[in-house]
């Protein structure tokens, strides 16, 4: 029964004291939020400490949650705000504050992905195409890291949370519009990055 | 977080269909970020943050702040007020009820019945020398007129019988005098230092005040037919004096009248009965 219900319906289950309702919401959730915020500090340790504040704090707010709104953005917008805690804390600059001159570091990277492309092609008589493939989702990851934090936060919440755009301008506080623009522009950086690879 | 300086190159019509595909999940760029794998969190990490979870859901979560907002509690709360209330009147009603021999001690109720056979000593079975005490307990504090005036309102007294405000002693001693001159029909000097010893004797007596005031308004009626009696008295006396002055026994008539200026010096005799006791 838990596993056909609603994300809301989990979560009044589980203020009625249903732990194993909260497990179910959990196992939907965990890797989503743990890549959302991997992704944006790109460190393990990190990662951790704001995965689990965030769940502590659904445990702790559950009581408040008020079936109007969704519990996804909710959650996101939960996530969404301890990051920006964290940035505030720690003294790191974000990335996209230090790299200023995207058209150099594209350059940079047009170049290292057509020496990736090129070893691929060199090595294509060898039968380990998942060792390309690696190394080709590395340069993506690259790319998607060197991305401004604001428009690499909209592309991972649409890419991997699977949050639409409506749903992404709650969570980010921003208007619809700004949203879409952001993630336009994520996305053209990246086929960019990736023009030999990706096709149309 | 701050905005960053975005792309300045303009979106060509490839970009715009690369993105529109990428908004379904349909482009090339989103299947292979799909096929990237994804970190996940420890077990450990998943199993501190399950079991903070299930420890948290043990504890009652809190639906509502406030107690009265509990309809249980708000229920238990308004019996136990009303309960009190109705408790608390109950003891009130009973409280009204009670008499003295409910909570007075056993021996202040007895010594009660004890003093009330001592008004007529001659059943009483308490010894004498208790008697005594206990009837001069009652004679000087309980004065029976000071009870009776308080439980009794005191008669209304029209203003304009004057005579009725003097002294309760006085009016007795007045209609003492009467009463005795009635039965007995004694001489008026006998009558006075009679009147005399009564008057003291009543003075001793505790009186009533109740009945002091009663016997005020029969005097109040006797007053008048003992004035007339004394002006009848006298006009006795004289005639009496006239006969004999008349029948010529003039040393007798001499005498009356000696006694009748004692008796009443008040009143001056006629100057013709003096002239004819005159030697002159």
């Amino acid at each position: 029964m838990e596993e056909n219900a609603t994300d809301e319906q989990l979560i009044q289950f589980y203020q009625k004291g249903d732990a194993e309702a909260f497990e179910v919401l959990y196992a939907r959730y965990k890797s989503a939020i743990y890549h959302y915020f991997f992704r944006q500090v790109n460190s393990t340790g990190t990662a951790d400490e704001l995965h689990q504040d965030v769940w502590l704090n659904i445990i702790k707010s559950s009581a408040h949650f008020t079936q109007q709104s969704s519990f996804k953005t909710w959650l996101y917008k939960i996530a969404h705000n301890r990051l920006i805690d964290h940035y505030r804390q720690s003294s790191k600059q974000p990335l996209y504050l230090v790299k200023t001159d995207t058209q150099d570091n594209q350059a940079d990277e047009r170049t290292e992905t057509e020496k990736t492309i090129d070893t691929s092609s060199s090595q294509s008589n060898e039968p380990e195409m998942s060792l390309q493939k690696q190394q080709i989702s590395q340069l993506l990851l690259k790319a998607v890291h060197t991305l401004p934090e604001e428009q690499k936060e909209v592309f991972l919440l649409h890419e991997k949370s699977g949050l639409t755009l409506q749903e992404i301008a709650l969570v980010t506080e921003n208007s619809f519009e700004s949203t879409k623009s952001r993630l336009r522009y994520a996305v053209k950086k990246l086929r960019h990055h990736m023009k030999l690879v990706l096709t149309l | 977080m701050k905005k960053t300086s975005s792309n300045s190159a303009s979106m060509s019509i490839e970009d715009e269909i690369f993105f529109e595909k990428h908004l379904q999940h349909e482009s090339s760029l989103s299947e292979l970020y799909q096929d990237i794998e994804s970190p996940t969190p420890s077990d450990t990490l998943d199993q501190s943050i399950l079991s903070i979870a299930r420890k948290a859901s043990r504890k009652p979560l809190k639906q509502s702040t406030h107690w009265w907002q509990q309809p249980a509690s708000w229920a238990a709360s308004v019996a136990v007020f009303s309960l009190a209330a109705l408790l608390s009147h109950q003891i009130w009603l009973t409280e009204q009820n009670i008499s003295e021999q409910d909570f007075a001690p056993k021996e202040a109720i007895e010594a009660k019945q004890n003093i009330e056979p001592l008004s007529s000593p001659s059943d009483s079975i308490v010894p004498n020398h208790a008697k005594e005490k206990m009837h001069r307990r009652l004679s000087d504090k309980n004065d029976s007129r000071k009870l009776l005036f308080k439980s009794e309102p005191a008669p209304i007294i029209p203003a304009a019988q004057e005579h009725t405000l003097r002294s309760p002693l006085k009016t007795l001693s007045i209609e003492a005098d009467q009463t005795h001159t009635q039965k007995s029909g004694m001489d008026e000097a006998e009558m006075d230092s009679e009147m005399d010893s009564i008057e003291i004797t009543i003075q001793a007596l505790p009186l009533r005040e109740e009945t002091v005031l009663t016997e005020k308004k029969e005097q109040d009626v006797r007053g008048h037919s003992s004035k007339a009696n004394y002006s009848k008295a006298q006009s006795l006396h004289l005639d009496k004096i006239q006969l004999l002055i008349e029948q010529g026994k003039i040393d007798e008539a001499k005498e009356l009248i000696q006694q009748f200026k004692i008796k009443y010096p008040e009143i001056s005799v006629s100057p013709v009965i003096l002239q004819h006791l005159s030697p002159y």
